[in-house]
């Protein structure tokens, strides 16, 4: 899309202020808030007050001299709900980079050794990427996380699966154009031996295309994760998480405590829309004149 | 190759792009870790109950024979078995949940394409303002709604004020009256027309507005950026200046001339949308307890009835290798430049 000069600037500073808004959450916010994010027991001078739930946010709480302001209230067992969004964080931003992480490494092997060795390998590994890419990547996700159960690494897993067919048709894509230029014949030529060329010929060339493609996968991991935890599957109460306490929030929601479920709500769309602001800005200032769909 | 050719080439691939992904359902489903009959029952039951439960299911053959059992089963039997608990053939839910989610996402991509067209071509058509601007920032920021919470906003922000159903696919009652009509083929809208029930189709309608606009709006911002796109790049080609020459209105250039660039990248779009719309119809119909694949899917997670959600995975496959065949076939037959 053409536009006006400064939107994807824009894009990109309000995107950066996010992510990072959001890394900085994921790393202190926890250490900051996990207690109130998972007990609706103030400690204080020795003595334990339980927080009433489904307290409105802005009240305030006096506690032995001292107040506690719950800005956006408690849910339906007295947890902080500002806690548990801001320690929530943890969780979802280590699933993402995780699920990013392993699904930009494998596909790329994969892309890697598809578009190099050719022949039967790459018919087959293109047959079955591209069977993977065409089935609803929620659900596939669905079904591995049902079967792997709770936990960090397999709700990654099951997100990771989900997106590697995307970095293998790119690899492979680029490995394939690259197959036939010059330098890379001229290192055939010279003896360089496959791995070496593929390493050090043929990867450096990829590298810039899977970092475009990185922040984008960043924001579609949250938006999967979020889908998944809002069915139930990979987290463990009472670990916070967004989609998770969406979904305990929702049977509320109709009944007027709206805020159980709309602060985690917003909170997603604002981290997606972050990765998804720097990854789309960064594509347009880097390649200006793609035109992309 | 000619379109015959193309058309039967992509009719024996089918086959195999299937075969792949049951094969993908099965290493899915029987490889990883995790056992079907310790989800259902906890770890701690008896081994020989275990093992009796095993060979029930047939767990106890080898990988190799438990694989061509399961295509045997789908491809020649059509039987996706027994769920775990009711022992009720897990074809039959699906037969009974189906139409409801062949009406949700139909619905929803009317929804998606009267959005995105519309706000493709003004986007085109006002290039100058600053609604293109508008249609970009609404895209991404649909993008990152998660569906089930657009789905909550509506519940909340449409569905109380204006007196809207927030759940389920009919009354109480009606789904009573629906169950005794006559003529039957599962779609509540055509079984309510088809006995000509009005007053139950009127029904179905108000409660399917929500999960479609909800699914509809979630996929709408890709239509729009692929409208735009085809729309704004077809005015600046000489036929459309041509047109503008022979004194043709603008507006008239725009939908005439410039929409109909859009048609075929927009089928394509549609095509590839499929995915995400099943994807996303799990999480709508979760939301508004809209009893299709997707709800029968979250309720076999809930229940840990692993044979309900490898039943519907495998379904799935079928709908998506049946989808990706006749957009390829429709592509063909639309644009004559697509011989492969």
């Amino acid at each position: 899309m053409r536009l006006p000069s400064g939107f994807a600037e824009w894009g990109l500073a309000l995107g950066t202020a996010l992510v990072a808004a959001f890394a900085l959450l994921a790393l202190i916010g926890e250490s900051l808030m996990g207690q109130r994010a998972v007990s609706n027991i103030i400690v204080a001078d020795g003595k334990t007050y339980v927080v009433p739930p489904l307290l409105p946010p802005g009240s305030k709480l006096e506690v032995s001299g001292r107040e506690y302001v719950f800005i956006m209230g408690t849910d339906q067992l007295g947890r902080d709900v500002f806690a548990r969004v801001v320690s929530g964080a943890r969780f979802v931003l280590t699933v993402a980079f995780l699920s990013t992480a392993i699904s930009a490494v494998l596909g790329t092997i994969l892309g890697l050794l598809s578009g190099y060795i050719g022949g039967f390998l790459d018919r087959f590994l293109s047959l079955v990427m591209d069977s993977m890419y065409a089935f609803p990547g929620l659900i596939l996700a669905i079904a591995v996380a049902a079967l792997l159960g709770v936990g960090v690494l397999n709700i990654s897993l099951a997100i990771a699966i989900v997106y590697i067919p995307s970095y293998f048709r790119m690899v492979r894509g680029v490995v394939l154009s690259l197959k036939s230029a010059p330098f890379v014949e001229a290192a055939v030529v010279a003896g360089a031996s496959p791995w070496s060329i593929v390493t050090r010929h043929v990867l450096p060339n990829v590298i810039p295309q899977i970092i475009t493609l990185l922040p984008v996968s960043f924001a579609d991991a949250i938006i999967t994760e979020a889908g998944l935890t809002f069915l139930g599957l990979g987290i463990e109460p009472p670990t916070p998480d967004w989609g998770f306490d969406l979904n305990k929030g929702r049977q509320f929601f109709l009944a007027g405590y709206w805020w159980i479920g709309a602060f985690p709500g917003l909170t997603i769309i604002l981290s997606v829309l972050g990765f998804l602001l720097v990854g789309e800005s960064l594509n347009e200032l880097l390649n200006p004149r793609k035109v992309e769909s | 190759m000619g379109l015959k050719e193309h058309v039967l080439y992509r009719l024996a691939l089918t086959p195999l792009m299937l075969l792949v992904l049951l094969t993908l359902v099965f290493v899915l489903m029987r490889v990883l870790p995790g056992d079907p009959i310790t989800m259902l029952e906890g770890k701690n039951i008896p081994e020989e109950v275990l093992a009796r439960r095993r060979a029930e299911l047939g767990l106890d053959k080898p990988l190799h024979e438990q694989y061509l059992n399961y295509l045997y089963s789908v491809f020649v039997r059509l039987d996706l078995g027994v769920t775990a608990l009711e022992r009720v053939p897990v074809g039959y839910f699906i037969a009974a949940r189906l139409p409801a989610t062949v009406d949700l996402t139909i619905a929803a991509t009317v929804v998606a394409l009267g959005i995105g067209v519309l706000m493709g071509i003004l986007s085109a058509r006002y290039e100058e303002s600053w609604f293109p601007q508008f249609a970009r920032v609404y895209s991404s920021v649909v993008y990152s709604i998660p569906v089930f919470y657009l789905g909550l906003m509506l519940q909340v922000g449409v569905a109380r004020p204006y007196g809207l159903p927030t759940t389920g696919r009919l009354n109480p009652l009606n789904m009573v009256l629906l169950d005794s009509l006559p003529v039957k083929t599962g779609f509540v809208l055509l079984d309510s027309l088809l006995n000509g029930r009005l007053d139950i189709a009127a029904d179905y309608i108000t409660h399917i507005i929500l999960p479609a606009l909800t699914l509809g709006v979630y996929i709408s911002g890709v239509f729009t950026r692929v409208t735009y796109l085809s729309v704004s790049e077809a005015m600046v080609q000489d036929y459309t200046r041509a047109a503008r020459a022979r004194g043709i209105g603008e507006w008239r250039v725009v939908t005439r001339y410039g929409f109909r660039n859009a048609l075929i990248p927009l089928l394509t779009m549609a095509g590839l949308q499929v995915a995400a719309l099943l994807g996303g119809a799990v999480l709508t119909e979760t939301t508004f307890n809209w009893e299709g694949l997707g709800l029968l899917v979250y309720e076999g997670i809930l229940k840990r009835d692993y044979a309900i959600v490898q039943g519907t995975v495998t379904i799935y496959a079928l709908i998506v290798a049946v989808v990706s065949l006749v957009v390829d076939v429709a592509y063909a037959l639309v644009d004559p430049r697509v011989r492969y």
